[in-house]
């Protein structure tokens, strides 16, 4: 337990210092996994407090439309989709990083993101709309450096190139859009035959 | 036994009689639509109609034959009506009460008997004159009050400037300065302006056609053979124009939902003021990818300057106040008592609706319900800026409907005024008011800071000597928060 919070911790090393941190968490760290899940599960709190609790002016959602598990899986659903294909692209293109190794770095990379929640609270309790450029440049300058910590990551577990990474990336985003399109092609199969298997169970009922 | 049983007997008859007395009184003035309003969502909820139909009439209710395909409908300023019945090319000319004092069917033209031929507008000038858009004979004729003729305005030479060979008037309106503006069928250069001597002048406000982006973009590939052959886009016409309180035109446009209605300046651009929800769409809010377009073909505004906007499509009529935010909505299409197959005009005065339906070949009078009548007073003492007086009536209308987002703004904005920014922003809120909220949580911030601002500064002192102390007592106890976020380094097992 001790090891994991502290290999938790170490999320905040990971900021400054991504190129160690990374192969720090890749080689020598204890528990990373379960670390990197409760962080996780830290962001998607967090998130959920967010979606509550941000001032009016930047808050554009609206309370009765607010759905809890829709949040969460929007979170943790694209992080899966994304370690997946990452995973199988890099394997093909000799990339050195496990599934798991992926989606540990990927929520590490999320730090600045699971940092900034908090913050991000505060500050748009206190802006007017003229000031909301602060609110939008911080939230976005977050977004950013997560991102650029995420392609690091990856670039390290692998032991890619920088030219490489994101040429896996733009890869793996393409076949984000193929995996959604299939997933969407499957639902509607799947609506079809729950359908075909309805009517055949009502023509039996009338027939015997 | 039997007492008891009788007893009983007498509770249950008890019973029934109270359960008739609670059955809810079913006479209720039962008007054949709904109205609603949009949520931030822009979705409708239902919401009080503001009109309920009082009265149709058709032409045997003032002693005339019957109406037919009748297109416009004007007041003067004595409060007389005058119906254009373009079927029968005639001119119903009614009083206050609506009875029938005049029917102009000829004129006196130098001598000579003159008719109408379809006339489909008129329009009556401040001063008395009348005008009539004589639609099948191609001109626009001048009449003083009592329709004595004073000048005919032919067909004006355009100068080969207008792609339409036909001149059509259907609508005139007349501007302060005596500018005469002619709506003409399928003219889509805009108003045609002519003098007071029938001269051509120019064409004024025409409509614009945006440049689709991806008819662009293909048009980029084609051969001009190919251009030439794809559809072609013309500006949208003007279905009608009317002078408002103020002196500006405002025309009404077919077939778009955006800019549908126009306040055209001098210049002839638009400053139709957009702070409502709907923004610069008008009737109901649909998508571009819908087939059904509103036609809106006749507009009125009324002393406070709110536009009633007749369309055509839905035979609604939208009521807007001059900010643009849509207070009402009222009609429909059917066949009962307040709805319309093709309504064609609409007139308003002293809180009443006049809607003259060119198929129905009726004149269907609406009048302000109660709820309608406490928002329009809120409105009018919104519009005029006098916020503090507007609360009350604003509430009241709260009490009525808690749905009624215009009134959440208006009691917002009063208490703005006043000073009470916090119960301000919380009225914002409700009525999602980004703009108003902002104003309202900049002026409260300051006063919170104002009000506080020795305590404001002690705790943030305080909170720097606490995380002073804090440092100062880990470093005792020799705890260093980067040494524990850095860890162990497990290549060598100590601390790096």
């Amino acid at each position: 337990m001790k090891e994991t919070l502290k290999t938790m911790l170490y999320s905040l090393h990971v900021i400054f210092h991504p190129f160690d941190c990374f192969w720090e968490v890749k080689h020598h760290k204890k528990n990373t996994f379960a670390a990197a899940n409760i962080l996780l599960g830290i962001y998607c709190v967090l998130v959920t407090i967010s979606n509550q609790t941000t001032g009016f002016l930047f808050n554009f959602s609206m309370p009765e439309e607010r759905n809890v598990f829709v949040d969460i899986i929007s979170i943790i659903l694209p992080i899966m989709i994304w370690s997946v294909l990452n995973w199988a692209l890099s394997t093909l293109l000799d990339g050195k990083g496990t599934m798991k190794q992926i989606w540990i770095t990927t929520i590490y990379g999320m730090t600045p993101m699971i940092i900034s929640v908090i913050p991000c609270i505060i500050i748009s309790q206190v802006l007017t709309l003229e000031e909301s450029l602060f609110y939008s440049v911080f939230m976005s300058g977050m977004s950013y450096w997560s991102l650029i910590l995420i392609l690091l990551g990856n670039m390290v577990i692998h032991e890619y190139t920088l030219g490489k990474t994101i040429l896996i990336a733009l890869f793996t985003l393409i076949g984000f859009v193929a995996v959604v399109l299939i997933f969407i092609i499957f639902l509607s199969t799947f609506q079809q035959l729950i359908i075909f298997i309805n009517t055949i169970y009502a023509e039996f009922k009338y027939r015997l | 036994m039997i007492k008891i049983k009788r007893k009983k007997y007498i509770l249950i008859i008890l019973c029934l009689m109270l359960s008739f007395l609670s059955i809810p009184n079913t006479a209720y003035a039962a008007e054949p639509y709904k109205s609603y309003t949009y949520t931030a969502r822009m979705q409708g909820i239902p919401s009080l109609n503001g009109y309920s139909p009082e009265e149709v009439y058709v032409g045997a209710d003032f002693g005339t034959d019957g109406f037919n395909a009748p297109k416009d409908l004007r007041f003067d300023s004595e409060g007389n009506l005058y119906i254009v019945d373009t079927g029968n090319s005639r001119i119903i000319k009614l009083n206050g009460a609506l009875e029938l004092v005049a029917v102009i069917n000829s004129f006196d033209n130098q001598g000579e008997k003159d008719f109408f031929n379809q006339p489909e507008g008129m329009f009556i000038t401040k001063e008395g004159n009348i005008y009539v858009a004589d639609t099948q004979n191609s001109r626009v004729i001048k009449f003083d009050s009592e329709f004595n003729l004073l000048k005919t305005l032919d067909k004006p030479d355009m100068g080969g400037l207008s792609t339409t060979e036909e001149y059509k008037p259907q609508k005139v309106a007349v501007d302060d300065s005596e500018r005469i503006f002619v709506v003409s069928a399928g003219s889509i250069e805009g108003l045609i302006q002519i003098s007071q001597e029938g001269d051509f002048i120019r064409f004024f406000g025409s409509n614009i056609v945006k440049p689709d982006f991806f008819e662009l973009a293909l048009r980029k590939f084609l051969t001009k053979e190919q251009r030439e052959k794809r559809m072609i886009f013309l500006p949208t016409e003007y279905s009608n124009v009317i002078v408002d309180n103020s002196g500006f035109l405002m025309t009404t446009t077919l077939n778009v939902s955006i800019d549908a209605v126009k306040r055209l300046n001098s210049k002839g651009s638009n400053i139709m003021r957009h702070d409502g929800r709907t923004g610069d769409e008008y009737g109901d809010v649909t998508y571009e990818w819908r087939e059904t377009k509103p036609q809106f073909v006749d507009l009125v505004i009324d002393e406070y300057d709110n536009m009633l906007c007749l369309d055509r499509t839905s035979g609604k009529i939208f009521q807007y106040n001059s900010f643009g935010d849509l207070l009402f909505q009222f009609g429909g299409k059917g066949s009962a008592k307040g709805l319309f197959q093709s309504p064609s005009a609409i007139e308003h005065k002293d809180n009443k609706v006049y809607v003259l339906d060119e198929r129905n070949n009726d004149l269907t009078v609406f009048v302000t319900t109660d709820f309608g009548e406490k928002v329009l007073i809120a409105n009018a003492l919104y519009i005029a800026g006098s916020y503090e007086e507007s609360l009350e009536p604003w509430q009241e209308v709260i009490r009525m409907n808690s749905n009624y987002d215009l009134a959440y703004k208006g009691i917002g904005k009063a208490l703005f005024r006043m000073g009470n920014y916090k119960e301000a922003m919380k009225n914002f809120k409700l009525a999602y008011s980004y703009k108003d909220y902002s104003k309202a949580k900049a002026e409260y911030r300051t006063q919170v800071l104002r009000e506080n601002f020795s305590l404001i500064v002690i705790i943030i002192i305080a909170v720097i000597i606490a995380i002073r102390l804090l440092f100062r007592w880990l470093h005792k106890k020799n705890i260093y928060i980067k040494k524990i976020i850095e860890g162990y380094d497990f290549r060598r097992g100590e601390v790096r």
